[in-house]
């Protein structure tokens, strides 16, 4: 999936209110492929709501996003034709079967059953909106939002405010899951065992060290997610949302928490994700060392309204930007 | 911990075995059996299904009953561990707590007996009728699972017993189909060209083992896939889990068609078995003890959960019910008065309640469990060289 | 707040009344060569037993749903001290000797706020008593493992009714006779049903008073939304979570006494059933809301004699399922239940 022209992300007027609070509000942005892109302001600004927006968490009130020109967050559109797919062709079965049975109640009864088998068919199929399922439906025009796993298909991967690691599961492990969707095994490979299935899973220990490594934590494969020092388990979160070979990466407050040393270190392995991995990145942060040194642009939020955007020193003496973090500036 | 003394290759699982190289026999053995996994399940399941008949030729347990009761018994065991195992992958792996899922050992029985029994003259033979039992089963997996898979936890959960408590109502309702509450009897036994399956019990016992063998070996594989792990990953946080790519509704649906099948295998045996099938052999009691069998023999890991099957199912019938007979003769004052047989569910209820204060992990924890619940960190690294670590396991 | 309250009764009165009209609707469906004067009399008779085994599950359910919403557990055990308190009930009034009916009013009275003064009290020490030892040492266990206990405590106190009191069903007294009725739209009402229908929605009306005004509901409410603050607050988190069984407990020995007053015979095993349609009650409404319990209570009581009217009664436990699983595919967090956002 290649990005046009040269935006990786595209966010037109994205609002979202929750009940009377409005927590975004007409956020516009774009992403140049490449860069590394801040995202600040105080606390309450918006900015892990509009990460959760653009990571297909939640729904957007008005706005869409669009990923490598393709728009994946987008206000619904014909959403009731949906159910209509799902209920009109057991429903059907069922008509046809009534007219034909000639008050056989025996074999209404069957057409009842099948009916309920297409049903049964039907709606986790619908439920689990699989590729070819989105493309017809796209076809006819419904819009909904695309849920996390797709955002990720499509080639965004993050982490999270709050660490949110699979505790118990080894490094590997988490890493591996992060895979998820560059292996290609299906349940009947797995559960014959087939030569591919192993030599997929050989490849892909091997990728997943290979990740590791790269944010340093080699070597420690079988530990469990929970037993690591804080500053490891961010670059643990790291590795698995690299492990997604995402075109953009969504860092939620990557430094957060940590000493100046492990400060610097992450700083120099996001710098290093641009130029070795050609990763884009928009990162949320507070530790404005970070932010003016490593980054190429910055947008600035203030009560989910966007109140600046530009370069580092641009915004270093931006009087918005002063005011919205210190106060009302001196006379 | 001191670490003063020489490391002699203590792991929390074997505190104090070594060998001369310092490395405990152990855990290279258990390394080997690991690697050579299909193998290692083969042999000690033909081990174990031919020790057990010899085994209970020895006293106590030859005066409990006689070796084909005994063997009898070890079928009907089978058919509760195929239950727990199955109930593991939903439970256990996936994290999804179903109360109701007696309701695919329900389906997968009557399944057969519906299609192999003298009730509607048909008779389909019992062994493809394994894969079309799973098979139904599963669909039900799905159908039955679709409705949980944006509720919370505990929802899910009186959901599945919803349909657990659903299902043995609608066969006992529905006369027409399913005979009511009389049950369908004169089920259909198996029949191999040459061998009968009649009164002898070993034929079921030989085909049980063999049943457990080629599960135990494909839930193995299914454990250390993509799948198990997006399993594990969806019940340690399922919004990073779909951060990450898996697609949990999928991935939720395959745990419980995979979980299904195993309890509609268990069926089609059961029926079979038994000869019989009645709405009252799937109440909510099957569903809770397979549940307690799950945990308290260790979610999660495949062969604690099904020794601890085996342990509870063979307490619960046998030595239950032979307790009393046995005490009796001994006369001890107040004990020998107690017929166990009507206090089997106290007894039952106060092992669990114990078992849970005492080990909340079940007998047989996964490693990763133990961790959770008591924070130790044994590491056993140095025994997998950086090529053996490599290579996927068979 | 009176606002509040007037809101409340119009619309539980508007919910009764228009309860009335659809069972009588369902009567006519379920037998349509009655006459209308059956037909009344019939559907108001059913009716009035379900809103009086409506409020039964209510009362259970409640005690269900306050669990819930403190520990986050499924205690499955409460049906079971529902049953204890039904022949705990019935042990009392044995060992006073009464066998029926009993007609002079303050007798009728005494005896039963004896009955209900006992059950209640002695079910709610069984409550406490059973968290302490059963629950408390789990609370940091995984969520299974009380799980497992639960119903491990309810097997055990159906086997010890079962061989101590009886096997089969025993016969309880109703001491307020099912022939007192008095006249309503050309049908009569036992005034039974009135007094149970009574009973439960004074006890809730003092479930919400208590919960409301008082201290140690402030600290109920307050350790249900974070446990962590309150403790750091100064809530004794061991008393109130024994205080919350105590109460649930003891709502659900209430229940036990009204049930053997209006059924007349009461077995080991009424704890599964009725705890379960109870616990489906209280999930049905949003566990965890005692105003859901409440609602669900009298709708699975309805639910359940509709049932019975329109004549599948066989399907009762079907279809209370069936209606669940609707509402929750539809409302994943149950009628009045809060909407749980995602939040990252």
């Amino acid at each position: 999936m290649t990005a046009t022209g040269d935006n990786v992300l595209v966010a037109r007027s994205i609002t979202k209110r929750f009940g009377g609070l409005v927590a975004l509000r007409e956020i516009a942005f774009t992403i140049p492929r490449g860069s590394i892109v801040s995202l600040i302001g105080p606390n309450g600004a918006g900015k892990t709501t509009f990460f959760n927006v653009v990571a297909g968490l939640t729904p957007p009130t008005a706005g869409s996003v669009e990923l490598g020109g393709m728009r994946l967050i987008a206000p619904a559109a014909r959403a009731w034709l949906e159910p209509l797919i799902w209920f009109v062709p057991p429903l059907l079965v069922i008509f046809i079967g009534t007219l034909t049975s000639g008050g056989n109640i025996q074999l209404v009864a069957v057409w009842g059953l099948l009916a309920l088998l297409l049903a049964t068919l039907i709606l986790p199929t619908a439920m689990a909106r699989p590729p070819w399922y989105e493309a017809g439906v796209h076809r006819l025009g419904i819009l909904r939002n695309a849920r996390p796993n797709d955002i990720v298909r499509a080639g965004i991967g993050r982490t999270f405010q709050n660490i949110r690691l699979f505790k118990n599961m080894s490094t590997l492990e988490n890493v591996l899951v992060g895979m998820h969707l560059k292996l290609k095994s299906n349940p009947f490979d797995v559960l014959l065992s087939t030569p591919r299935q192993r030599a997929e899973e050989a490849e892909a220990r091997t990728k997943a060290r290979e990740y590791l490594a790269l944010v340093g934590l080699q070597g420690r494969d079988r530990t469990l997610a929970r037993n690591l020092p804080y500053g490891d388990q961010r670059r643990l979160e790291l590795a698995r949302a690299l492990a997604c070979e995402p075109i953009l990466l969504l860092l939620d407050e990557p430094t957060a928490g940590m000493n100046p040393r492990e400060t610097a270190e992450m700083t120099a392995l996001i710098g290093r994700l641009r130029s070795e991995l050609g990763v884009t990145v928009l990162l949320i942060e507070h530790d404005m060392r970070v932010v003016m040194g490593i980054s190429d642009r910055i947008t600035v939020l203030d009560h989910g309204e966007w109140i600046a955007e530009g370069t580092p020193e641009e915004i270093r003496r931006n009087p918005r930007v002063i005011e919205a973090y210190l106060g009302a500036a001196p006379p | 911990m001191s670490e003063p003394q020489p490391d002699r290759g203590q792991t929390a699982a074997n505190p104090r075995a070594t060998d001369a190289r310092g490395i405990g026999w152990a855990e290279r053995a258990f390394v080997f059996l690991h690697r050579h996994r299909s193998l290692s399940i083969i042999g000690s399941m033909a081990l174990v299904t031919a020790a057990l008949p010899f085994i209970v030729l020895v006293p106590p347990l030859s005066g409990f009953n006689a070796q084909t009761v005994w063997i009898d018994s070890f079928s009907g065991a089978g058919v509760y561990i195929l239950l727990a195992l199955g109930l593991n992958v939903v439970v256990g792996l996936a994290g999804l707590l179903d109360l109701g899922y007696a309701a695919f050992f329900a389906i997968g029985a009557y399944s057969y007996a519906i299609l192999a029994s003298s009730f509607y003259g048909l008779h389909v033979p019992f062994w493809p009728m394994l894969i079309l039992g799973a098979v139904v089963a599963a669909l039900f997996g799905i159908a039955l699972g679709a409705p949980t898979l944006r509720l919370r936890g505990d929802y899910l959960a009186i959901v599945t017993l919803g349909f657990g408590e659903i299902v043995p109502v609608v066969f006992t309702n529905s006369d027409d189909l399913t005979n009511g509450t009389n049950g369908i009897s004169g089920v259909d036994r198996p029949s191999l060209p040459g061998l009968a399956f009649t009164a002898n019990p070993l034929p079921f016992y030989v085909t049980m083992a063999i049943m457990l063998t080629v599960v135990f070996i494909l839930l193995y594989r299914l454990h250390d896939s993509r799948l198990g792990r997006a399993w594990m990953a969806i019940r340690e946080d399922e919004l990073a889990a779909a951060s990450s790519g898996i697609n949990t509704i999928t991935t939720k649906l395959l745990a419980f068609a995979l979980g299904a099948t195993t309890a509609g295998l268990a069926g089609v045996f059961a029926a079979a078995r038994l000869v019989f099938v009645s709405p009252d052999q799937f109440l909510f009691t099957v569903s809770f003890t397979v549940l307690a069998m799950v945990v308290l023999g260790g979610m999660g890991n495949i062969w604690g959960v099904a020794v601890g099957a085996f342990v509870i199912f063979i307490t619960q019938t046998v030595l239950l019910k032979q307790l009393t007979n046995f005490l009796r003769p001994l006369d001890i004052p107040f004990i020998s008065q107690i017929d166990f047989l009507q206090y089997q569910f106290l007894l039952f209820g106060i092992a669990l309640v114990a078992m849970m204060l005492l080990r909340p992990e079940g007998l047989f924890p996964s490693t990763r469990r133990q961790r959770e619940l008591h924070t130790t960190q044994a590491e056993t690294e140095e025994l997998w060289s950086p090529d053996e670590a490599q290579e996927p396991l068979a | 707040m009176l606002q509040q309250v007037l809101r409340v009764s119009a619309i539980g009165i508007a919910a009764i009344v228009a309860g009335y009209v659809v069972m009588l609707g369902l009567t006519w469906v379920g037998s349509p060569t009655l006459t209308l004067d059956r037909v009344l009399s019939l559907g108001t008779d059913q009716y009035a037993s379900a809103l009086t085994i409506g409020a039964i599950y209510a009362l259970i359910a409640l005690g269900y749903t306050m669990v819930y919403g403190i520990i986050e557990l499924i205690n499955f055990a409460h049906g079971d001290v529902f049953m204890v308190g039904a022949f705990v009930a019935y042990l009392v009034l044995s060992s006073l000797g009464l066998r029926g009916a009993i007609t002079d009013i303050p007798t009728l009275i005494g005896v039963i706020v004896l009955a209900l003064i006992v059950s209640m009290v002695l079910i709610g020490i069984l409550g406490v008593v059973i968290e302490r030892f059963a629950y408390r040492p789990l609370r940091n266990a995984p969520r299974l493992a009380p799980l497992i206990t639960a119903i491990g405590v309810s097997f055990i106190l159906q086997n010890v009714v079962q061989v101590l009191i009886s096997n089969s069903p025993v016969p309880t007294p109703q001491l307020i006779s099912l022939e007192w009725r008095f006249g309503f739209l050309g049908a009569s009402i036992a005034y039974l049903n009135v007094f149970i229908f009574l009973v439960a929605v004074l006890l809730m009306i003092g479930l919400q008073l208590f919960v409301g005004a008082t201290r140690l509901g402030r600290a109920m409410r307050s350790t249900a939304q974070d446990r962590e603050a309150a403790q750091l607050m100064g809530v004794d988190i061991n008393l109130t979570i024994a205080t919350t069984f105590f109460i649930g407990s003891a709502l659900a020995g209430a229940g036990g006494v009204v049930y053997g007053l209006f059924k007349g015979s009461i077995v080991f095993n009424l704890g599964f059933d009725t705890g379960l349609k109870a616990f489906t009650a209280a999930v049905l409404g949003g566990i965890g809301n005692t105003a859901g319990a409440a609602l669900g209570g009298f709708m699975i009581g309805f639910i359940q004699v509709a049932a019975v009217v329109t004549g599948y009664s066989r399907w009762q436990q079907a279809l209370i399922f069936a209606v669940l699983i609707l509402v929750l595919v539809f409302r994943p967090s149950g009628l009045l239940g809060q909407q749980i956002g995602e939040r990252a």
